[in-house]
């Protein structure tokens, strides 16, 4: 699986809708499209999958942390798990990343790798930070027609 | 070559070199157009070339929190100008600016140097009074364009970005500047806009905000030939934006404090020194990284 370059009109929506938070680690749910389920995560926390199935006609979860937590300047690795509504692991999905210094406006050149673990979890490295500052990593995740965004703010030293 | 009162070179000279803080951070920030000063208006042309060098110590968020740059992280940038001014007419002087950056960055266990281009820069100067022509200061009216060379930071090729050397946006300028001096103390304040032109950035149109400068300096000439003066500049930054939509939280300010001093050793060549550092407190910048930085130059005039 391979991360594409991010949709930009998304990315534009995302930045719009939660840019205003605070961006120490916080989260920072977006307002959900139709037939979109969203959920933010921050830099820590994790929760056991229970069994690993693949339903691509039920909204999907998806929460995002950096393992290890916080990240920090330089190559950072996220961990991203995906659960549909009744809480099972959602495999083989597409997942992008998309990585914004927000302050000063621009993200970096290097595309994430996506590996799927087989479980729901997938990792995403590398997660890079060029310098310190407040970073935005919006992770869009597909599975058929189930589509899950996870925006994660992190301060970053 | 004109003759004129010497101390007219005070001023011209003194400001020329003030490192601004916005130099010093390459990757992210707009070039301003200004910066290569003014002709003495004995002069005919001038030529320099500056070194400076920059240390950050930390940055401020975007509610203006200042926070240290942890113990494992640490950058420095420097920079070198060629730089040379032409009279044009007797009321128009035309300036050009080009110079290169290098930059070195530690993240833990990861170091690394990287350096490119800087913005190549171009400037007009029009001389609406010229100073000693009244008891009036000195008004003239500078206007500007700077163009990306280097590598953007969605470029850098680099683990910690030092490569980056540019905003990647084209800017326009334009402002005031008015100086007075009366021996042997002179005062000047240059104020300008800037207007980054758009760029586009993964399929969209990213505009920086329009940013304003201002830049206060006075000073005396305690000997034939020496000027000491102090700078005081603040810099701010309209939020940027993609797609005509404003990012919110992405204005930026800081200010600037420092002494520079110049030496004429002889007729034609001057030596230029100057410092700069922000104030390293909360509410006294807003994302922006926060530096202080020692320039050196040297300019021959002609």
């Amino acid at each position: 699986m391979k991360a594409t370059m991010p949709d930009i009109r998304q990315w534009t929506i995302a930045v719009a809708a939660s840019c205003s938070l605070a961006a120490c680690g916080t989260v920072s749910p977006q307002a959900p499209d139709a037939g979109i389920e969203e959920t933010a995560s921050t830099d820590g926390g994790e929760e056991s999958i229970p069994t690993t199935t693949s339903d691509p006609t039920i909204p999907m979860t998806a929460k995002a942390i950096y393992d290890p937590a916080p990240p920090k300047v330089g190559r950072n690795t996220m961990k991203i798990t995906l659960t549909d509504a009744n809480g099972y692991g959602v495999t083989g999905a597409s997942i992008t990343l998309k990585i914004l210094m927000v302050s000063m406006g621009h993200g970096t050149n290097e595309v994430p790798k996506i590996t799927d673990n087989g479980d729901g979890s997938y990792k995403a490295y590398p997660v890079k930070f060029t310098m310190p500052g407040g970073w935005r990593v919006t992770v869009t995740a597909k599975a058929g027609e189930a589509t899950a965004t996870a925006v994660v703010n992190s301060e970053v030293n | 070559m004109r003759t004129a009162p010497a101390w007219g070179a005070a001023a011209a000279v003194l400001l020329a070199l003030a490192p601004r803080a916005a130099d010093a951070a390459a990757c992210c920030m707009s070039t301003s157009a200004f910066g290569v000063g003014r002709l003495s208006i004995f002069e005919d042309a001038a030529v320099g070339l500056n070194v400076s060098g920059a240390p950050s110590l930390g940055r401020w968020t975007d509610e203006g929190e200042w926070r240290a740059n942890s113990a494992d992280y640490s950058e420095f940038e420097a920079r070198a100008n060629v730089w040379g001014v032409y009279r044009v007419l007797p009321w128009l002087q035309a300036g050009v600016r080009a110079g290169w950056v290098e930059a070195h960055a530690r993240a833990a266990d990861v170091q690394e140097w990287g350096g490119g281009p800087a913005d190549l820069s171009a400037s007009l100067r029009f001389e609406i009074l010229e100073i000693g022509e009244s008891m009036l200061p000195a008004v003239a009216l500078l206007v500007g364009a700077s163009a990306p060379l280097g590598r953007t930071a969605d470029e850098s090729q680099t683990n910690l970005g030092t490569d980056a050397t540019t905003r990647g946006a084209w800017s326009l300028s334009a402002g005031l500047s008015v100086e007075k001096a009366i021996e042997p103390w002179f005062a000047r304040v240059d104020a300008s806009v800037l207007v980054p032109l758009p760029r586009t950035y993964l399929g969209a149109t990213q505009r920086f905000g329009p940013g304003f400068d201002i830049l206060a300096g006075g000073g005396m000439e305690p000997r034939q030939g020496l000027v000491l003066g102090i700078m005081l500049r603040y810099s701010s930054e309209g939020a940027w934006s993609l797609d005509d939509q404003e990012v919110p939280g992405t204005s930026a300010f800081d200010l600037g404090v420092g002494p520079s001093a110049s030496w004429k050793i002889t007729d034609d060549w001057t030596l230029q020194a100057s410092a700069e550092t922000n104030v390293f407190a909360s509410k006294t910048g807003q994302n922006r990284f926060g530096r202080w930085s020692l320039a050196g130059g040297v300019r021959r005039g002609f």
